[in-house]
């Protein structure tokens, strides 16, 4: 049954959807990943490019359906790239001896195979000795298939779960709790049992997984929903690599491809945002509920993508108009709670790599004022819902459409502690001192999990929820000195070493928004020069 | 099986369970008047206690057992079901409200601001001397906020020892002198919310 899902899955996606997970299926069977390319004008035939562990070099065109003659023709040209062209790697000769594959999530029809077999003998007489091969359906869903080794989901309750998760309405956002439950169920539980390989394998099933259950969202587009299913399998990759203190180097490659991939969800949605004149999505009629939220959403996203280039040192070619889309559109976005923080803090370091220190600033300080308003202990209202309350679950609150919660959040914030130390380390002393004494009436809280581990789990349950009241009277002089000189050690060394997917971290797990993290976020874009 | 309705008794089971936890936390006059928070997340909690240093601790489970006849079942909705729900409310109510004072009495052992009668019986003095222990704090139009929470059986007495307070010169002088401090060390305290150097 779960094979057949599988199948399905496969053969009802386009290559750029299979691309990432088939490079963990041939990472997962020991090839070592040169290249994936961005299908931009210098692919040159080859959308992937590996190494087996005997040293021969592969490279790997994609293409979906079945192919009978007529796409063979349109397709002919990029055929003969794949066979003939050099790879060139940086910093390494020209390859020009290397095995390539052109692969189907469909079949090749019988006159298609012969052109092939002919195609292969021209290339030979001329002294081209790169024989094409060809990987289909049957053959590409059995190798799926073994890349998860023993962790897929077998119980019953679990399989229920993962149908339920690859049949969602695509456009809705993500069901992360569902999603982490489900990655939960797969995981290795005994670590004195397990051995690298199978946290690698672990690892690979996470990533086919999170491949399925995007499955909805990428028929649709919604970019968003995709993004935060693969920053959540990044965030349990580094799970395990923390759980069991062992296999970084074996997981790595699955977790760069989760990361890929949410790069690449990220990149699509600037790429849309471009070619929008408005905002407004679905029913014009209901959307004014939810438009500033989405505004919100993506000036976050924007932020985070360039910030990530910003550290990655890479090349930044819509940097232009996600500074303009900021100018315009940071006035519409509006705090749902307090797990639209991170989104808000994203754009204000945004805009502020953006040479707006002003606007940056300004947004730190409203965010403070509005949550201690809100949230202070004489407050009469219920208060700005915590970060355990995704964007859907607070604007439902808001609207009243939860009439059975009654949970209260007046008293406490679990953000405005960040906050305070960003604008710390701006010496905006007169602006704080202008918002403490409304500080002083809420507990400063963050949840500090146990183990490192625990910190990528969607809910962890070993750990400690510490509240502390703001200093009365507080110097100015500490305040400052203690936000400059937190030490971000009492992070995952995991996420220490990778700062910039803690920009991500952050906006899928906005309950990790805590002072370290903000340090090591900010340290980062200092250290990247940017 | 037999043949059952899941999603529909799943239903009526949240809008049971709203009511129950609603009827909790407003029926007690005290407990109702607590903020309370959820944790979302791990076993334990650490904040800082007023004179108590920093207190780390995990949860007390406060529940109840109930029976339900396989009789009363049929019968177990509208009115039946409500006096039921309420049946369990109040031994959690009473559970809670046991358990709160006991925290409050320790708590307030720890901080030094509690006080033992020795026996005595409840006085003009000792009203005064509790007054003057406790931290008030005041409205913005000066009236001290903070309420007295005591037993039934001590009403008359404490109404008593209020009065003797309101008809004697001399204890209402020292009374208002104690308001006086109490709001004086308030405005400081609220003074105190600030950044220095």
């Amino acid at each position: 049954m779960l094979g057949r899902v599988i199948e399905n899955w496969l053969t009802s996606i386009n290559e750029r959807q299979y691309q990432i997970p088939f490079c963990q299926v041939l990472a997962a069977e020991g090839e070592t990943i040169l290249y994936i390319s961005t299908h931009g004008p210098f692919e040159k035939g080859k959308d992937v490019i590996t190494r087996t562990a005997a040293g021969e070099i592969r490279a790997y065109q994609l293409k979906a359906g079945n192919i009978g003659l007529n796409d063979w023709h349109k397709i002919y040209g990029e055929i003969v790239s794949l066979v003939e062209l050099a790879i060139e790697l940086p910093g390494r000769p020209p390859i020009t001896d290397f095995v390539p594959y052109l692969v189907t999530n469909g079949e090749l029809t019988v006159p298609v195979v012969e052109q092939i077999r002919v195609a292969n003998l021209t290339w030979r007489s001329r002294a081209v000795g790169n024989e094409l091969r060809v990987i289909q359906r049957g053959e590409l869903f059995e190798r799926f298939r073994a890349s998860h080794g023993a962790y897929l989901p077998r119980e019953l309750t679990d399989f229920r779960l993962f149908l339920e998760l690859i049949q969602r309405d695509g456009s809705a956002p993500a069901e992360k709790e569902k999603a982490a439950r489900l990655i939960e169920y797969v995981l290795p539980v005994k670590p004195q049992q397990q051995t690298a390989l199978n946290i690698a394998r672990s690892a690979t099933s996470i990533a086919l997984l999170t491949a399925y259950i995007t499955g909805p969202a990428a028929l649709v587009s919604n970019h968003w929903c995709i993004f935060e299913y693969w920053v959540l399998a990044g965030a349990y990759i580094l799970y395990l690599i923390e759980k069991f203190k062992k296999a970084e180097a074996d997981c790595q490659i699955s977790f760069e491809l989760c990361e890929m991939a949410a790069e690449g969800a990220l990149t699509a949605l600037a790429e849309e945002c471009v070619h929008r004149s408005d905002l407004v999505q679905g029913f014009p009629l209901v959307d004014g509920h939810t438009y500033r939220a989405r505004v919100t959403i993506l000036v976050g996203l924007l932020s985070a993508w360039d910030l990530f280039l910003r550290i990655r040192h890479k090349p930044r070619d819509k940097d232009d108009f996600v500074r303009s889309f900021l100018t315009t559109r940071l006035r519409e976005a509006s705090m749902w709670g307090e797990s639209a923080v991170p989104y808000l803090f994203l754009a204000a370091l945004e805009s502020e790599e953006n040479c707006r220190p002003h606007v940056a600033e300004g947004l730190a300080i409203q965010l403070i004022r509005e949550i201690s308003t809100w949230n202070s202990a004489f407050a009469t209202g219920r208060g700005v819902s915590n970060p355990y309350y995704s964007s859907g679950e607070a604007l439902r609150l808001y609207y009243s459409l939860d009439s059975l919660n009654s949970e209260q959040f007046v008293g406490i914030s679990y953000c405005v502690a960040s906050l305070i130390d960003f604008l710390a380390r701006r010496w905006r002393r007169q602006a704080l001192a202008s918002l403490w004494f409304g500080v002083t009436r809420i507990f400063l809280t963050s949840y500090i999990p146990v183990t490192s581990a625990e910190w990528f789990r969607w809910r962890s349950s070993d750990g400690i929820l510490d509240s502390h009241l703001a200093g009365e009277p507080q110097s100015w002089e500490s305040l400052r000195n203690s936000a400059e000189t937190l030490s971000v050690q009492e992070l995952p060394p995991t996420l220490v070493k990778r700062p910039e997917f803690a920009l991500w971290f952050i906006l899928v797990y906005p309950h990790r928004f805590t002072p370290a993290v903000v340090k090591l976020i900010e340290d980062a874009l200092s250290k990247s020069g940017s | 099986m037999l043949p059952d309705f899941p999603a529909l008794k799943a239903e009526i089971q949240r809008i049971i369970l709203a009511k129950l936890r609603l009827r909790i936390d407003t029926g007690d006059p005290v407990l109702s008047q607590i903020k309370g928070f959820t944790q979302h997340e791990g076993r334990e909690m650490r904040y800082e206690q007023h004179g108590g240093g920093t207190v780390q601790e995990g949860f007390e489970e406060i529940g109840t057992g109930f029976e339900i006849p396989i009789a009363d079942v049929p019968f177990l909705i509208g009115e039946k079901l409500n006096a039921k729900l309420e049946e369990i409310a109040q031994d959690i109510i009473a559970r809670s409200a046991k358990r709160f004072f006991k925290k409050v009495g320790e708590s307030s052992e720890k901080a030094g601001t509690s006080m033992d009668a020795g026996g005595k019986p409840v006085s003009a003095e000792l009203l005064l001397d509790m007054t003057e222990k406790m931290q008030t704090a005041f409205t913005s139009d000066g009236s001290p906020l903070g309420s007295w929470i005591v037993h039934p059986d001590m009403l008359p007495a404490m109404k008593k020892a209020s009065e003797e307070i309101e008809n004697d010169p001399e204890l209402k002088r020292r009374q208002a002198d104690i308001l006086e401090r109490q709001r004086e060390a308030w405005i400081a305290r609220e003074s105190n919310r600030k950044l220095v150097d």
